[in-house]
């Protein structure tokens, strides 16, 4: 007589403890979950324009030619796929030692492409929504952004020119 | 038929919970791996600064004295030291750099290379290592990089 349903009283109210304890921890981890993406969303977009920076800066190292116009860079300076034996051997300023490498800005698209006299190598580098280079002397101040999830941010580097 | 249905419903929510739990457990991890990515990304790119301050301390050295870094007359061509780096007036290591400065082509040719090797020290987390290649041009009224170079020296 007592046990008319399925299940207890007592059944009935565990049940519901056990849901609700699975809720407030599904809620929980998707709040911790929403904070390391948004984290990572951020950061990874820092690390890219830092990336970006940084190979633009080890090109002008090895410059010894630059010309830099609204949404172009290129450089001419040691070709470092080949070992300082065989470029001295060549000349360091010979055609054989040396290299181009030029960025363009074309479609949305970063391209890098690297030239000697025996290859040239084109790949695009990053997908950005803007690249622009501004020449001051010997300085180049290059304005880039990036669009990701709806959010636009904008990074400025300045590389020291030979 | 009624008493064999009794406590169906505590089975399927201790199943649900049991299902939830792994969905749940199984998404954490994978946040965790690109979690811990990120950061290796960041210790990688700590490492390679740490290389390029090595690389210009040496540079300094060279710009400052010229007969760094051997002594007047020290036939000795190749040399190599480490120095810690800390975060400011702490005693925080942030890491070393280890430089070694190769001159066998300085009094021929008038070309110094550097290796620098960075690596970062944070106690109970995996250090990263990176190491940057520079060419330096000694000639007189030339001074300066003429190849700098992500890695190992181009062979």
């Amino acid at each position: 007589m007592k046990r008319r349903g399925g299940f207890t009283i007592i059944e009935a109210l565990f049940t519901m403890v056990i849901f609700s304890l699975v809720l407030s921890a599904l809620a929980y981890s998707l709040s911790m979950l929403s904070r390391v993406s948004l984290a990572r969303k951020d950061f990874g977009f820092e690390l890219e324009a830092l990336q970006l920076t940084q190979l633009i800066r080890d090109d002008a190292r090895n410059a010894s030619q630059v010309s830099a116009s609204a949404g172009s860079l290129v450089f001419v300076g040691q070709d470092g796929e080949k070992s300082l034996t065989e470029r001295l051997e060549a000349g360091l300023s010979a055609p054989g030692s040396m290299a181009t490498v030029r960025y363009e800005f074309v479609e949305g698209w970063l391209y890098r492409t690297k030239s000697t006299d025996l290859k040239t190598e084109r790949a695009p580098v990053y997908q950005l929504a803007s690249f622009e280079v501004e020449q001051n002397g010997r300085l180049a101040k290059v304005k880039f952004s990036s669009e990701k999830s709806n959010k636009t941010e904008t990074f400025e580097t300045v590389v020291q020119l030979p | 038929m009624r008493r064999n249905r009794q406590g169906s419903v505590l089975i399927f929510a201790l199943l649900f919970t049991v299902l939830t739990t792994l969905i749940g457990l199984s998404l954490i991890g994978m946040k965790k791996g690109h979690y811990s990515a990120a950061q290796l990304a960041v210790r990688a790119e700590q490492a390679r600064l740490l290389a390029h301050a090595g690389v210009n301390d040496a540079i300094a050295k060279l710009q400052k004295d010229p007969f760094f870094p051997s002594g007047v007359g020290d036939a000795q061509t190749y040399f190599s030291y480490k120095e810690p780096l800390k975060l400011g007036d702490s005693e925080e290591l942030l890491g070393y750099y280890q430089v070694t400065v190769d001159q066998v082509r300085r009094d021929e040719e008038g070309v110094v290379t550097i290796r620098s090797v960075g690596q970062t020290a944070f106690s109970g987390e995996t250090s990263a290592r990176h190491a940057t290649y520079v060419e330096v041009s000694m000639r007189p009224g030339n001074f300066g990089v003429i190849l700098w170079k992500e890695g190992q020296p181009p062979r």
